[in-house]
């Protein structure tokens, strides 16, 4: 059917735009051109996904940069650490800015211990009350500075998991921090 | 010319192309190493998102969401998301029986051969396993536009014990309207209203007022990039290109075709839609759009699944007839056009990926000198050339499908050859003759399998069809490509990817054959190709000088 397009009225004259528009959306979205350009710019949430569900997977360069680049992004971790962490230790809420060697919350506890036999070197336990549905596997920390640290565990001794580390390593510096949170998973 | 600020433009640039990034991440996900979404999943979500076309997709993905949640036991809707492999209609609907096998499905969900039916307090859904991967891609989507945390909220919120039908359409409206908000901040409307306006100035310009469909022909296009490509994009609005030029035509003759018949917009009731205040239903929208994009099909059909196992066409090959499929019947109108974007478009297309180089001076100037990678006549060959490319795939097919007894051989046999003499199977079949003995028919199945078992016998279906098949053989086995090998005959996945794509090839073979004879007898402004390629070459020459530099 031809017709003239003065012969259009007003809302046929708009549906034509509407058309136009989804069609030039169409291409702008499929446009090889364009995704050459926009292509491997971005982390996908396949990646954070990875990260914060297997425990093998550490953070790898491009999904750091991205992290730090991108608020939306962090927020997202975090969310899906809250929703598929077995615990999570909030920010301390403490009365002085100084460092917690502690945390406590329900089910699970968590302490620094200097070592006795090594120098320099530092515990990291976690204890789990008897009744704990499954031992977890990874250690999240996420500071102040939005950095965010992966820690495997070893197996649970007893309902109980030690991790040695050097006293000034970022884990320890980390959960030292008041502005830090904890995730276990 | 429309007055838009530098800094709106800048703002609207930023947004579409944060948009477009936000799809290319769908369409690049992978998993294991391969595309988590089908090419045709993708080309869907894009047109949902071109049309705004999602309510109802966002409320059949939020009872997914429930089904998954379900499914995925204690460790959420995520799990069946992000750790469940390629999005496959069949490896989801074998992750949904894991699940419910393994006890952790929820009451009131049964799965059936289609998909999970759900039945809910106050009423009852069902969502497909063919539905699941748009859904999927829709979620994905939503997750790297909208954000995991928000999105999350409202499902978590949506999840709480109670769930209802009512409940789920409440979250549902929530999400349409979050993505409502994003598209109205990222789709670049404003742009493509401005672009809109100026091709119809332009055409009422120089044809008039009255201008209809068919003034939009060869000499519009080459017309207005001459005169436009040139300008400075005041308007946030490029026509440097002739391929983009040729392609923003295309789509004005597509849309002017469709909206000429208002008829099916509005006849449909889509709830919600106040058409006495002008709304206009964007599942209309979407339809037109659907039947526009029906050309391109073919070539997505084949990149399916159980085709894609088949390489029946390669990068190359595929590349040559992209721009055909894409321009539909308008290829038919437009020949020259088309035939400047392959030769010229290229060409330019060159020049710019050498200014991308930043070439010098005089490689510029050799580049604009021979602005056409091949002339008009070497194209036309190249069409002849996919012609009979196709029809070689389709002979190695009838190859495949005969030896596997496939009824699909039948109509492989009549559409490649329709005047073959069938009349030594009425002798076989004893069929009494009707008065025309070349009128055989082949209709009843048990008649089709017996043909199907004596087929490559030439003493029982005649010396037509038994060299026809030893043809087919004989191309099948020169064709040294991905399916094709005689250690992939007996594979039933093969066979069936022959079945399929046989069917799609027909199609496209009918296509590239129209437009090929179309060429032989196009009605040029300089007489043959061979003389409009000369014209055409010094015009594209010396445009290129004006938009690139250099000397002619």
């Amino acid at each position: 059917m031809t017709r003239a397009w003065k012969t259009f009225e007003p809302r046929r004259k708009a549906v034509a735009e509407r058309v136009f528009d989804a069609l030039s959306n169409l291409d702008s979205l499929t446009d090889r051109e364009a995704a050459a350009e926009t292509a491997s710019r971005k982390v996908g949430f396949a990646e954070l996904y990875a990260y914060a569900t297997r425990s093998d997977l550490p953070m790898g360069e491009k999904l750091k940069r991205a992290l730090d680049e991108s608020e939306t992004l962090r927020r997202d971790l975090d969310a899906l650490l809250e929703r598929t962490a077995i615990y999570h230790f909030p920010r301390v809420a403490a009365a002085s800015a100084g460092g917690v060697e502690s945390r406590e919350g329900e089910g699970f506890s968590l302490r620094i211990r200097p070592s006795r036999a090594a120098s320099g070197q530092s515990y990291v336990i976690i204890e789990m009350a008897e009744d704990a549905a499954e031992a977890p596997k990874t250690l999240f920390v996420c500071g102040a500075d939005q950095q965010y640290g992966k820690y495997p565990l070893p197996d649970a001794q007893n309902g109980v998991i030690q991790l040695l580390v050097d006293s000034d390593s970022a884990l320890v510096q980390a959960l030292r921090d008041v502005h830090t949170e904890v995730f276990i998973r | 010319m429309s007055h838009v600020s530098a800094e709106q433009l800048v703002i609207e640039s930023g947004k579409s192309s944060e948009l477009v990034s936000a799809f290319q991440m769908v369409a690049e996900a992978e998993v294991d190493g391969q595309p988590k979404y089908s090419q045709q999943t993708c080309r869907d979500l894009a047109k949902a998102i071109a049309c705004r076309n999602y309510s109802r997709a966002v409320l059949e993905l939020c009872h997914l969401v429930h089904i998954a949640e379900k499914c995925g036991g204690g460790l959420g809707y995520e799990l069946f998301f992000w750790d469940s492999g390629p999005a496959r209609p069949s490896a989801l609907r074998a992750n949904v029986l894991r699940g419910f096998r393994e006890g952790q499905a929820g009451r009131g969900m049964t799965v059936t051969g289609a998909g999970v039916d759900v039945a809910y307090d106050d009423g009852k859904f069902s969502v497909t396993f063919g539905r699941m991967p748009f859904l999927m891609a829709l979620m994905e989507f939503l997750i790297t536009t909208i954000g995991y945390a928000e999105l999350n909220a409202v499902l978590r919120d949506m999840l709480a014990p109670g769930v209802n039908s009512r409940s789920v359409s409440t979250h549902a409206n929530q999400l349409s309207r979050l993505i409502y908000d994003y598209l109205k901040e990222h789709l670049p409307s404003a742009q493509n209203q401005r672009k809109f306006r100026r091709l119809i100035a332009f055409m009422e310009e120089r044809r008039g007022a009255d201008f209809a469909v068919d003034a939009i022909d060869d000499t519009a296009v080459l017309d207005f990039w001459i005169a436009e490509s040139a300008k400075e994009s005041a308007d946030g609005v490029d026509f440097r290109m002739f391929q983009t030029v040729f392609k923003t035509f295309l789509r004005l003759r597509q849309t002017l075709e469709q909206s000429a018949d208002l008829h099916a917009l509005e006849t449909s009731f889509t709830i919600g839609v106040d058409r006495e205040a002008g709304e206009i239903d964007p599942d209309a929208i979407y339809g037109i759009i659907q039947t526009v994009d029906e050309y391109r099909s073919p070539l997505a059909a084949l990149q399916e699944p159980p085709a894609d196992a088949i390489k029946f066409l390669n990068q190359r090959e595929t590349g040559q007839l992209e721009l055909l499929f894409e321009s539909g019947a308008a290829a038919f109108v437009m020949p020259l056009s088309l035939m400047r974007c392959e030769v010229f478009g290229k060409g330019q297309g060159q020049i710019t990926q050498a200014l991308r180089r930043r070439a010098d001076k005089q490689q510029l100037k050799t580049l604009i000198a021979n602005c056409a990678p091949e002339t008009y006549r070497e194209r036309q060959d190249g069409f002849a050339k996919l012609r009979v490319h196709l029809d070689r795939v389709l002979l190695a097919s009838l190859h495949v499908l005969a030896r596997n007894r496939r009824r699909e051989a039948i109509n492989l046999v009549v559409s490649l050859r329709p005047e073959i003499d069938f009349s030594p199977l009425a002798r076989l079949f004893d069929i009494s003759d009707d008065g025309d003995d070349r009128v055989v028919v082949l209709r009843a199945a048990s008649v089709s399998d017996q043909f199907l078992n004596v087929i490559e016998d030439s003493e029982k279906v005649g010396p037509d069809i038994a060299g026809l098949i030893a043809e087919a053989r004989k191309a099948y086995r020169g064709l040294s490509r991905q399916g094709f090998g005689d250690d992939m005959l007996d594979d039933t996945d093969i066979t069936e990817g022959f079945a399929q794509g046989a069917g799609t090839l027909l199609d496209m073979s009918g296509h590239v054959t129209a437009f090929a004879e179309l060429l032989d007898r196009a009605a040029l402004p300089e007489t043959d190709w061979d003389r409009q390629f000369e014209a055409d070459k010094g015009v594209f020459s010396d445009q290129f000088v004006v938009l690139y530099g250099g000397t002619p």
